[in-house]
């Protein structure tokens, strides 16, 4: 386990070297440096996608829509500590705001955009299924009756967990603006649940 | 209550602290990762297989030549517009 850690951290050196002579070539205006970063990067990157969601459509859009908004960015990124663990990071982010925008924009349950497989047996997978359908059921009613954004900061927060300046860049609202909006949303909630 | 203390392997995939610590070298997060591991050593074996799931991506994916050519096009094109 040791020697393994000790070749992965090895290898992990020299991609990253590679990678930051790549990066900044690229930075430079090289597009065949930009090239070779997708080239390197593409496989690693879809099977780190193939993680948090089986849809390969979804998944091509996001790295589409990454390495072109690394593309439009590339002056300034000049703070990338290690282009590998940016890549991923931006990839996740992607992928969790394309989820979030799909789900408010149909009526599809939630549980349908969670893709991750379980090796729980089937009829556990089925009854759990069945609870949360139900749950969110409830829960959707209440949320159903929250104001868009009031649902938007709410979720953000308590199921992406995502911190409050991340919400208010998200949401393009100074931080007081957002704590308003969560209370209320939450004072209305607990009013809905009765 | 550390957010960490319930979470599965899929949560540490989506955990950007997890990332730099793991894929990214970042020593702070590292070291920050080893000491929640004594402090909450029930999360060790999960951590790890976690660390070995994102260390040990393979090189090669499902993603065929004609796709990942074609998704490359897509992305110099938009490129190129910009």
């Amino acid at each position: 386990m040791i020697e393994q850690n000790c070749n992965a951290n090895t290898m992990l050196n020299d991609s990253s070297e590679l990678d930051a002579r790549l990066f900044a070539d690229f930075q430079s205006g090289d597009m065949n440096a930009f090239s070779r970063i997708y080239d390197l990067h593409i496989n690693i990157l879809f099977n780190y996608g193939c993680k948090l969601t089986s849809d390969r459509e979804l998944l091509k859009d996001c790295i589409h829509d990454i390495f072109v908004k690394m593309y439009v960015r590339r002056s300034n990124l000049s703070d990338i500590s290690n282009f590998k663990s940016y890549l991923f990071i931006s990839l996740k982010n992607k992928l969790c705001d394309e989820m979030r925008r799909r789900v408010y924009m149909s009526d599809t349950p939630v549980e349908e955009f969670s893709n991750v497989s379980s090796d729980d047996d089937i009829e556990d997978s089925y009854i759990a299924s069945e609870s949360r359908k139900k749950d969110k059921s409830i829960v959707g009613d209440i949320l159903g009756q929250l104001s868009p954004r009031q649902r938007e900061a709410l979720t953000l927060y308590y199921i992406e967990e995502k911190k409050y300046d991340d919400i208010c860049e998200i949401m393009n609202m100074n931080y007081q603006s957002v704590r308003n909006l969560m209370h209320r949303g939450l004072v209305k909630l607990r009013t809905l649940a009765g | 209550m550390d957010r960490r203390t319930n979470y599965n392997i899929d949560d540490y995939l989506k955990d950007d602290d997890f990332i730099l610590a793991v894929v990214g070298g970042n020593l702070d997060k590292a070291t920050e990762l080893e000491d929640f591991m004594r402090l909450c050593p029930k999360q060790r074996t999960v951590i790890e297989a976690a660390k070995d799931t994102l260390l040990q991506l393979p090189e090669i994916s499902d993603l065929t030549d004609e796709e990942s050519k074609s998704l490359k096009q897509s992305i110099f094109k938009v490129a190129e517009l910009l």
